[in-house]
């Protein structure tokens, strides 16, 4: 950003903000995805830092820098934050299919999340859903769309939409428990 | 924060197996960017709420100046009784003579000690 924005970006300018917001998503994103290779965690964090930074728009001081190494500052802190969490709690050991059985009570800790045996399984079971199954689960979860969007897309109904989303959860569900259960006998 | 996470889905509930589901769906993503829909809606977000920020900021300051304005107001009022009243005393003494006037002033200010030390006590 350009030093004569500074003064604009702490006066909390919404043109500035917006461009400066749009170019350090990526570069946030992609700080926090090398430190933990989960997506859901990376897009979490980049939200909080984006949001801290917001909230914090008044304690910037363009004397001091410029906006870029002080957003830099909020997200580095926010990984101590985050490890230092990790850290208070037990850890934790084992693969997924330990856990597949609570799928729908207990949240996935993001440690077996980011085990690379996981995103192998998750790729390998997708891959065994039929292909509309798989375009309508990237579409939501990956693309992050909204249901009317994907029912754009694909050309059919929002409630064509919601049922195929549901057939689609639980055949993943199935290929990830029967993929895990094959993992674990070879 | 964490409603956000299946790309700010506001409008759809997310059960626990949703929100599971998500996370490991997401694992699947080859692209090491975020989704433009990610992008998009928490620009949006931050936008909105660096507005929210903003107004709630000015109408902060705007109830400093009301304040303060109060404040002014109540001491015009004070200082505009005190000047009538002064006036009024004036008057009152040069009609008197000296003899009236220093008893008006004896009981004035006796009448103020009993009443500043009512005050006190």
């Amino acid at each position: 950003m350009e030093q004569r924005s500074w003064v604009g970006f702490a006066r909390g300018d919404s043109d500035i903000w917006r461009e400066f917001i749009g170019r350090e998503i990526p570069l946030l994103y992609g700080m926090f995805i090398r430190r933990w290779p989960n997506p859901s965690l990376a897009e979490e964090l980049v939200q909080k830092t984006i949001f801290d930074a917001v909230r914090g728009c008044g304690s910037y001081d363009p004397l001091r820098g410029g906006p870029e190494e002080w957003i830099l500052g909020i997200a580095r802190n926010n990984i101590r934050l985050e490890a230092r969490k990790r850290a208070s709690r037990p850890s934790i050991n084992g693969d997924i299919s330990r856990y597949l059985e609570a799928i729908d009570t207990k949240p996935l800790p993001d440690e077996v999340l980011e085990q690379k045996e996981t995103a192998l399984l998750v790729r390998s079971a997708l891959s065994r859903l039929e292909s509309k199954e798989q375009t309508v689960l990237r579409a939501r979860y990956i693309e992050g769309l909204l249901t009317r969007d994907i029912a754009g897309k694909m050309g059919v109904t929002e409630k064509a939409v919601y049922s195929m989303l549901y057939r689609a959860r639980i055949s993943l569900r199935r290929e990830l428990k029967r993929t895990a259960s094959l993992y674990d006998k070879g | 924060m964490k409603q956000k996470n299946d790309g700010l889905l506001s409008r759809d509930s997310l059960t626990q197996s949703d929100r599971n589901i998500s996370r490991l769906v997401k694992l699947a993503n080859d692209s090491n960017q975020p989704s433009r829909a990610f992008t998009e809606s928490l620009i949006n977000n931050a936008l909105g709420k660096l507005e929210q920020l903003k107004t709630a900021k000015k109408r902060e300051e705007k109830n400093i100046i009301l304040k303060v304005s109060r404040w002014e107001k109540a001491m015009g009022i004070a200082a505009m009784i005190a000047v009538v009243c002064l006036a009024g005393f004036s008057i009152l003494v040069s009609n008197l003579n000296s003899f009236f006037a220093v008893i008006v002033l004896t009981v004035m200010f006796i009448n103020r000690f009993i009443y500043l030390g009512g005050l006190i006590l």
